[in-house]
């Protein structure tokens, strides 16, 4: 059973995460465009600067992905 | 370098060209220059902006300007000289320029009380951050990870790779036991 307060949360933050969906596609060009430099640091052929920055990209991602559900979690208490 | 300089230059589009500029008065230490300055050549005119301005003189490359702090009606303090606000305003007035660090006084109301008496609540660089919304704080971050990425990149240009792989570390050592052999 889930909480109330969860599912009331969840519901009138649906119109913030809308709105919110324009701005995270800014991160994308950050996210590859680290990657790339750092894959391009570690390896000289394109083949693995590729795999890598494949890799790296999703670490980075992984670590959003984390750190936004964390923050989404502590919404609650809010 | 394409992967960095279109960030850097993204980053400042983003921005409006206000982002990257080189402040240390107290009040607006943009101490964030420091990792701007790792793209380069790209960051310097911010400097020439710097030292031009130092003394309150005009910026290079105007972008636009302001009322001043003074200005009759407080609430236009700082905004935007338009077509259609200016009303034949003639007087004295703050430039944004390309580059330049933001014109006027830091935090005018606190060295002058009068001045949140008469409705005046910002500077120059609140009202950048109310103009531009996030783009400002995005332009920022965009061009600091372009700089930080190029520090990475000149690391690795001097003494790269980073970080090894175990290949490589493997690759290394054996050349070292070869050396020492001959």
């Amino acid at each position: 059973m889930i909480p109330t307060f969860i599912l009331d949360s969840s519901f009138a933050s649906m119109p913030m995460l809308a709105s919110m969906t324009a701005r995270i596609w800014y991160a994308v060009p950050l996210v590859v465009v680290i990657s790339l430099v750092y894959g391009a640091t570690r390896h000289e052929h394109l083949k693995e600067i590729f795999v890598h920055a494949f890799r790296s990209a999703v670490w980075v991602i992984g670590f959003m992905s984390a750190i936004f559900f964390l923050i989404w979690i502590a919404g609650f208490w809010n | 370098m394409i992967c960095v300089l279109s960030t850097y230059f993204l980053g400042l589009g983003l921005g409006h060209g206000r982002v990257v500029y080189a402040s240390f008065k107290p009040g607006d230490m943009r101490w964030i220059y420091i990792g701007q300055l790792g793209v380069g050549a790209p960051a310097l005119p911010a400097m020439v902006q710097s030292m031009k301005t130092k003394n309150g003189a005009d910026p290079f490359w105007v972008l636009c300007e302001r009322f001043p702090e003074d200005y009759q009606n407080p609430s236009m303090a700082f905004q935007r000289i338009t077509e259609n606000n200016a009303n034949g305003y003639e007087g004295r007035t703050y430039k944004d320029g390309f580059m330049a660090p933001p014109a006027g006084p830091v935090n005018p109301t606190e060295m002058s009380p009068n001045l949140i008496q008469s409705g005046v609540q910002t500077d120059t660089l609140g009202r950048w951050h109310f103009d531009y919304k996030h783009f400002f704080e995005l332009g920022t971050l965009y061009t600091v990870i372009a700089g930080l990425l190029n520090l990475l990149a000149i690391y690795d240009a001097f003494c790269g790779p980073a970080i090894l792989t175990p290949a490589q570390r493997e690759r290394l050592e054996s050349k070292k036991k070869r050396r020492s052999r001959q």
